[in-house]
């Protein structure tokens, strides 16, 4: 094994490194509370160019994921969040995935190579994204069934792990 | 272009431990002998370079807006010498954003235009640019200038985690010069050049800053070093242009490779010290060196980067045209939003703006020459 032939210090070196960038990014993927104010205003054309906003969504929970094909943290975590999407529903949970700056030919290829079904959106001149978050990709908000942004994630996340499940679950009407 | 994940940093911690894991020989990689490696430009003689710019209407939705950037900076390092188009386009006209002067052929199309092209051919005549750091300059520059270039932008603001990182990195330099030349230090040490960022980068320095992943090109690394210096009041300002010839100096990763230079933008900064005037960096191009110019692993200590670090403080090589030095531009005519600088061609539709870094589908190409005869 190639390992084997590493230097004890390298191998020492490489564990500390490795050690340190987990404990570094282990926040990256934090659920938060949204401290940021009232729910921005989101109208926004799907691939084949049907506007969508916020409001036709209303009595469920909605992600909103701010994504580009060319961040690799946000190709990731798509797997999961489809899978997280799947679990739910689309009567209780709905996916939009908010492309920056990307033009839609470009966006087709990347998803014929990372299929996901969830409902992407595009964010032609990056207005809307700038209205929302800084731009740091991915970051996620989770808004509930009333409208209301309730928390965001920076960061990519194990989107379909019992923590989101159980956040999801809470955000969801009683019935 | 900041993004943020623990598999990413992960991947990045393993990527620095594997070629010392697997025993990489660093002599058997290509090198060139200490002594062969010179990166020194001065001022000397001008050359000739000439860009052409090729738009076509890919998909007619509506009317067609496109602009096209000029060669708008005409200092003592470069002077514009004609710009000529031709092509099918219903207007074609030169116009200019009225803030920073940039220039730029602005062509529209009718839907139902039979023949959607438009080419720009601009010459330019360059020459190498360094400052001697041991004369103080006679140049003073005016005041309002310089109180225009510590203003934020939207991609460069200067308060907040900019102005306290900033501070932090100059606390103990005295005087402009030390000031700027720490900045330009810490993003050499600091910051990465990533590969995977799409174009030039997006050039957002607080949401660099706060994602704690300091990657990016040269829009996010230099535009770091000019929000940096603006925060602690020493007025900088980045310049975007385009790579047109190869590096005289033999470095392969700091000039265009081909005449096709499509994908070739690239921007630089400039700071202006009391003693020198308005002085070239270019922090991102050692980052450049860094990551381009041989097989990896190479780090900052290569005698390759070595040679380009202290000289990209004070110099420049001018295989590279500067378009402008605009940030928050209104394209004139646009209904659109602004843009955060204006380095790529761009153009919108019906359906709104075009991705002006996906060239192929957007449609546009770009050919660069040094003009000798």
């Amino acid at each position: 094994m190639r390992f084997s032939r590493l230097p004890a210090c390298a191998a020492r070196a490489f564990v500390v490194l490795a050690a340190a960038c987990f404990t570094l990014c282990a926040q990256a993927g934090e659920i938060k509370p949204w401290k940021g104010g009232a729910t921005p205003a989101l109208a926004l054309p799907d691939l084949d160019g049907r506007e969508h906003t916020l409001a036709e969504f209303k009595g469920r929970v909605v992600v909103v994921n701010f994504w580009a094909t060319w961040c690799d943290p946000c190709r990731a975590e798509m797997p999961s969040m489809q899978k997280m999407a799947d679990k739910f529903g689309a009567d209780k949970l709905v996916v939009l995935g908010i492309n920056y700056q990307e033009g839609a030919p470009r966006i087709r290829r990347f998803l014929e190579q990372n299929p996901v079904r969830f409902t992407i959106l595009m964010d032609r001149d990056g207005t809307a994204t700038k209205k929302w978050i800084t731009r740091i990709f991915p970051t996620s908000m989770i808004i509930g069934p009333d409208g209301r942004v309730r928390h965001v994630v920076v960061g990519d996340y194990e989107w379909d792990g019992p923590a989101m499940d159980a956040l999801i679950t809470r955000l969801l009407p009683k019935t | 272009m900041p993004h943020y994940s623990r598999r990413h940093f992960l991947r990045a911690g393993a990527a620095l431990a594997a070629p010392a894991a697997v025993g990489l020989p660093l002599a058997a990689l290509p090198r060139r002998a200490a002594a062969e490696i010179v990166f020194n430009p001065q001022p000397g003689a001008w050359r000739t370079l000439e860009i052409s710019t090729r738009f076509e209407v890919l998909l007619p939705t509506g009317t067609t807006k496109v602009w096209l950037p000029v060669p708008s900076i005409a200092t003592d390092y470069q002077e514009l010498l004609d710009n000529r188009w031709s092509g099918g386009a219903d207007v074609m006209r030169l116009v200019s954003d009225g803030k920073y002067g940039a220039t730029m052929l602005y062509a529209e199309f009718s839907e139902n235009n039979r023949n959607p092209v438009v080419e720009l051919v601009s010459r330019v005549r360059t020459r190498d640019r360094a400052t001697d750091f041991k004369r103080r300059t006679s140049f003073k520059e005016d005041p309002d200038t310089l109180k225009f270039y510590l203003q934020p932008t939207d991609l460069i603001p200067t308060d907040g985690i900019v102005r306290k990182t900033a501070l932090a990195i100059t606390k103990n330099a005295k005087g402009d010069e030390a000031k700027a030349r720490a900045v330009y230090e810490w993003i050499v040490d600091n910051t990465f050049r990533d590969p995977k960022t799409r174009g030039c980068g997006i050039g957002d320095i607080k949401a660099l800053l706060e994602s704690g992943n300091l990657g990016g090109k040269c829009a996010d690394l230099n535009a770091l070093f000019v929000g940096l210096c603006r925060a602690v009041g020493i007025p900088a300002r980045d310049l975007y242009g385009v790579r047109v010839i190869k590096s005289q100096f033999g470095y392969r990763s700091l000039g265009a490779g081909t005449s096709a230079i499509t994908r070739a933008q690239h921007c630089r900064a400039e700071v202006y010290l009391q003693a020198h005037g308005w002085v070239p960096v270019d922090p991102a191009d050692v980052r450049k060196v860094v990551l381009e110019e041989k097989p990896q692993p190479t780090t900052v200590n290569d005698p390759l980067v070595q040679a380009v670090r202290p000289k990209l403080f004070g110099a420049w090589e001018m295989n590279w045209v500067a378009f402008n030095c605009a940030g928050d531009l209104a394209l004139p005519g646009s209904q659109g939003p602004k843009i955060g600088f204006f380095m790529y061609p761009q153009a919108e539709n019906r359906e709104g703006r075009l991705d002006s870094l996906d060239p192929d589908n957007f449609k546009y190409s770009m050919t660069g020459r040094e003009i000798t005869a």
